[in-house]
């Protein structure tokens, strides 16, 4: 979108430029009042200084978007491996399991030894 | 395979955490204390299992275990699988907490299953044991997919349509866990056939 728009403004520049060495060329003779103010204005601008600055313009405006996508990919591919389980919880998961089948085998070996008749716990 | 949250109807979400309170209590009343250790390795392998990613076209899909959880761990198995869904869901984000009360009666249900299968079949011959091991095995996964069409249509989906995605997508699983299932029986039927002695008759502990 950017990039189209400055298209167009490059687009219209290029037109003013012309449409102003036409006026120069019809110089002071034209009856047209605005004809003069106009033709020194594109005579200020005129020259390649304008146009190299809108090609630069443009050229960092790709550059910047081309490296805002890559910025993006990896945002997006850094939040898929946040949500990916990593070792830290694969072993904490399997700590609390060891851990609470600890606790009731420990129960479950104490209740045995207050009662040693009783063979099922 | 696992239900998030707010998929289900509270009304559904509520009705399967009770079930699953009472499949809970059965499930601990039947266990003998003396196997808590294996049911402990059986749980994290559980827990671990569903990180295991069989890759099939574009998507993947994992293990889901219940099948040799059941047949190693008998009445134990629910306790078993809802405590390994509990953490997932705490540490990985499988599924939402809401939710545990259906994922647990999807899976643990088929456990249940294929530990009666299993049960059925234990004391034959050693080709009728290994192949009983992967039938029940690979009817868990099955059933596991049907309970959630089942659970889903209550959510106003379409049954047969969720479920034979659910079944399709569950092929390849089906698959590999009834031959996980047979290799697992007929390697502990050589080397510790005890482990296989899980308690599933009714009128076992």
């Amino acid at each position: 979108m950017k990039g189209r728009e400055l298209l167009g403004g490059l687009l219209i520049c290029a037109v003013l430029l012309v449409s102003g060495a036409v006026a120069s060329d019809r110089g002071p003779a034209s009856s047209d009042s605005a004809g003069p103010s106009i033709a020194e204005e594109s005579r200020g601008w005129s020259g390649p200084e304008p146009l190299r600055m809108l090609e630069t313009l443009h050229e960092q405006q790709q550059q910047m978007a081309g490296e805002l996508r890559a910025i993006k990919r990896e945002i997006a591919a850094l939040k898929t491996a946040m949500n990916e389980p990593h070792l830290k919880d694969i072993l904490g998961g399997i700590g609390y399991i060891l851990g609470l089948f600890g606790i009731a085998f420990y129960v479950h070996a104490r209740r045995r030894q207050q009662r040693p008749a009783s063979r099922s716990g | 395979m696992h239900l998030s949250d707010g998929v289900l109807p509270t009304a559904v979400a509520v009705g399967s955490f009770a079930v699953t309170g009472l499949c809970l209590a059965l499930s601990v009343k039947k266990t003998n204390g003396d196997d808590l250790p294996k049911i402990a390795v059986m749980t994290s392998a559980f827990f671990v299992a569903s990180l295991v990613h069989v890759p099939l076209g574009p998507t993947s899909v994992h293990l889901l275990l219940p099948g040799v959880v059941g047949i190693l761990t008998g009445w134990s198995a629910f306790v078993s699988i809802f405590m390994g869904l509990v953490l997932q869901s705490l540490l990985f984000q499988f599924g939402g907490l809401t939710a545990l009360g259906a994922n647990g009666l999807m899976m643990g249900l088929p456990a249940w299953c294929a530990a009666g299968i299993f049960h059925y079949v234990r004391g034959r011959s050693a080709a009728m044991e290994v192949a009983g091991a992967a039938c029940a095995s690979a009817a868990a996964v099955a059933l596991a997919s049907l309970i959630l069409a089942g659970l889903l249509a209550t959510g106003g989906e379409d049954f047969f349509g969720v479920a034979k995605i659910a079944v399709i997508a569950h092929l390849p699983v089906v698959v590999i866990e009834a031959v996980i299932a047979a290799f697992v029986v007929s390697f502990l039927r050589r080397v510790k056939p005890e482990l296989l002695d899980a308690p599933m008759g009714w009128r076992s502990v």
